[in-house]
């Protein structure tokens, strides 16, 4: 030996960095930037499907019966057509709409909707209007007892607003739509596999957001009277577990 | 260093870390929006909003187990001490990551409502006393609070003026917040999001996290473990022969600071092995023109007097050692920082010419 042993060289971030940590780094830099984009492809592959729902951009114009159910919802003419829920802009329900109630309007809006359930987006200052023509009466139908489970949602969101538009990271706003007014409506799954929208009034047939509030994105039990009205589910809740 | 305090100083190596901090930032998030786009394609497509908020979630989750790795990674292996270096930009870039979430999260879930957004987030629903109905939101904002307090302190300026013990003890809280984000993944997003392969990466982090750091700290301990009880007023701490040029020697007193035993040039200074910056190991430095310099940022103090050469002012403790044949001796009473002490001259060895 000639002399004391020589310490490897420590890294000093003013100063060239030495050879051994040149080697790692060449290699660590480029693998960190490889499992950013391949970390982010996985994460972002296994969200949840939020299904099938859309949002038009174009407003469109429909006629039709207005009714309180309690909530407001438009008749169209032809019974085969659906009924179509109203709701004004951003998350609040349609106000003000008790008036014209049973009467024919014409309104204009943007149409969203999931499988068969339609909802129209007011824009705001533009309401519906009366015109004259035939209008449409609700059939008092009979109320089955029965006992649904799934997860209570807003309806403006759940038919495509956001997507998804459930779940427990959407609770805020769910809850925060349904304070505002825009119906609660029920998702379940039917026997056969398909998602069932079910309308949530009170025992009453008045508007259930206050009743429901609480309960927003949980798993629910929901006890009470099933109704078709105009081919929209509504159940008139006299329990919710 | 503390001679003056720019906002950030600069240097080709910061600028490069950063580009590639940028780089990870932009590449993580083109990936997400990009691949979730691809796979989620219209009408069963996920709204822009909540794929962004997603993106910055997920890259902010990514990014915050990176930070907390290269710490144990850098104490178990040397090389890691380029990632160190500058980790305070990748904290502050992770704090920005993670605000953008939750100014997105807040405005989107919580506005255009009847209350203001961020009632509305925070104080919108729920129980504390349930899983399904807890309101994780507000484990994310508490999270948020801390790594706003730790972005806001991480200029050497507050270190300075908070006194390193705060500094350390504010910084320390990490752990804190980094178990309130998983708090907020798991009674958040994992109560909805069923793939498995969520719940098992963050458990791959959590593990990975927990196995990491207890690698590092029984290192510590096996240091700890040759600890010097010193029972007269001079110890033996080892031969010179262990000692390589230009490097120390850390010397374990029970119940004392460790003792930084640097060779230099044919003789040995001792110093305390806790830098003035952030108390990094002065032991695994260098002796690099004359100076010991700290591994973890370059601090620099003379061997003859544990002072920072002039314009820094950083001053640690300084021991007093002799050389006995070719046995170290140590005093283990630490001199008030700053105190000069004469460098012991090692004798020349028959098998070791001196220098
Ligand atoms: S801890 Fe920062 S230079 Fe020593």
């Amino acid at each position: 030996m000639t002399g004391p042993r020589r310490a490897e060289p420590i890294y000093v971030g003013y100063l060239p960095t030495p050879e051994r940590h040149q080697r790692l780094l060449r290699v660590i830099v480029p693998a960190m930037l490889v499992l950013a984009v391949v970390s982010a492809g996985l994460i972002a592959g296994a969200q949840r499907s939020p299904g099938p729902a859309s949002w038009s951009a174009e407003a469109e114009r429909f006629e039709g019966t207005l009714v309180l159910v309690p909530y407001p919802v438009l008749l169209p003419d032809r019974e085969s057509d659906p009924p179509m829920y109203l709701v004004a802009a951003g998350k609040f329900g349609a106000a003000g709409l008790g008036p014209l109630g049973g009467r024919r309007v014409e309104v204009r809006g943007t149409v969203l909707r999931r499988d068969n359930a339609l909802m129209l987006e007011l824009p705001s200052g533009a309401g519906p209007r009366e015109v004259p023509g035939p209008t449409r009466a609700l059939q008092d139908a009979v109320a089955i007892p029965v006992t649904l489970r799934g997860e209570i949602v807003d309806s403006k969101c759940c038919l495509g607003a956001m997507k998804p538009g459930e779940g427990k990271t959407h609770r805020a706003c769910a809850t925060l739509c349904v304070r505002g007014g825009i119906p609660p409506v029920l998702v379940s799954t039917a026997d056969d596999g398909r998602t069932l929208y079910t309308l949530l009034t009170t025992a009453e047939n008045g508007p259930a957001n206050t009743l429901v509030l609480p309960h927003i994105a949980e798993p629910v039990t929901l006890r009470g009277a099933l109704t078709d009205r105009a081919g929209i589910r509504v159940l008139a809740i006299d329990s919710i577990e | 260093m503390s001679a003056g305090y720019k906002a950030v100083q600069w240097n080709a190596h910061k600028r490069r870390y950063d580009a590639a901090v940028a780089g990870f930032i932009v590449l993580y998030l083109a990936s997400f929006v990009g691949v979730g786009m691809a796979t989620h394609r219209p009408p069963d497509d996920i709204s822009p909003p909540i794929l962004l908020i997603r993106a910055l979630a997920t890259l902010g989750i990514v990014m915050l187990h990176i930070i907390l790795a290269i710490g144990p990674l850098a104490r178990l292996d040397a090389r890691f001490a380029p990632l160190l270096y500058n980790r305070r930009h990748l904290g502050v870039a992770f704090f920005l990551v993670a605000l953008a979430h939750a100014l997105l999260a807040t405005l989107f879930y919580g506005g255009f409502g009847v209350q203001n957004p961020a009632s509305a987030v925070l104080a919108g629903y729920g129980s504390f006393a349930s899983v399904s109905a807890f309101p994780f939101e507000v484990l994310g904002f508490a999270a948020l609070l801390v790594f706003f307090v730790m972005a806001a302190t991480s200029h050497d300026f507050w270190l300075a003026n908070l006194s390193p013990r705060v500094w350390k003890w504010v910084h320390m809280s990490v752990y804190a917040a980094y178990f309130l984000v998983v708090g907020h993944v798991v009674l958040g997003a994992l109560q909805s999001e069923t793939s498995p392969l969520y719940a098992g990466l963050l458990f791959a982090g959590v593990a990975g996290l927990i196995v990491l750091h207890g690698l590092a700290g029984l290192r510590d301990r096996r240091q700890d473990r040759g600890a010097i009880s010193p029972d007269g007023a001079w110890v033996d701490v080892g031969d010179v022969g262990e000692i390589a040029e230009n490097a120390a020697k850390v010397v374990c007193l029970a119940g004392r600071e460790r003792v930084a035993v640097f060779r230099h040039g044919g003789r040995l200074s001792a110093v305390s092995n806790v830098c003035a910056h952030q108390g990094g190991p002065l032991g695994e430095g260098r002796v690099i023109d004359g100076c010991i310099t700290c591994p973890w940022h370059g601090y620099q103090y003379r061997p003859g007097d544990g002072q920072s050469p002039p314009p820094y002012t950083e001053k640690i403790p300084t021991y007093r050692v002799r050389v006995e044949g070719r046995r170290i001796m140590l005093n283990p009473e630490a001199l008030a920082p700053g105190t000069p002490v004469e460098p012991a001259i090692i004798p020349p060895a028959p098998e070791e010419p001196a220098p």
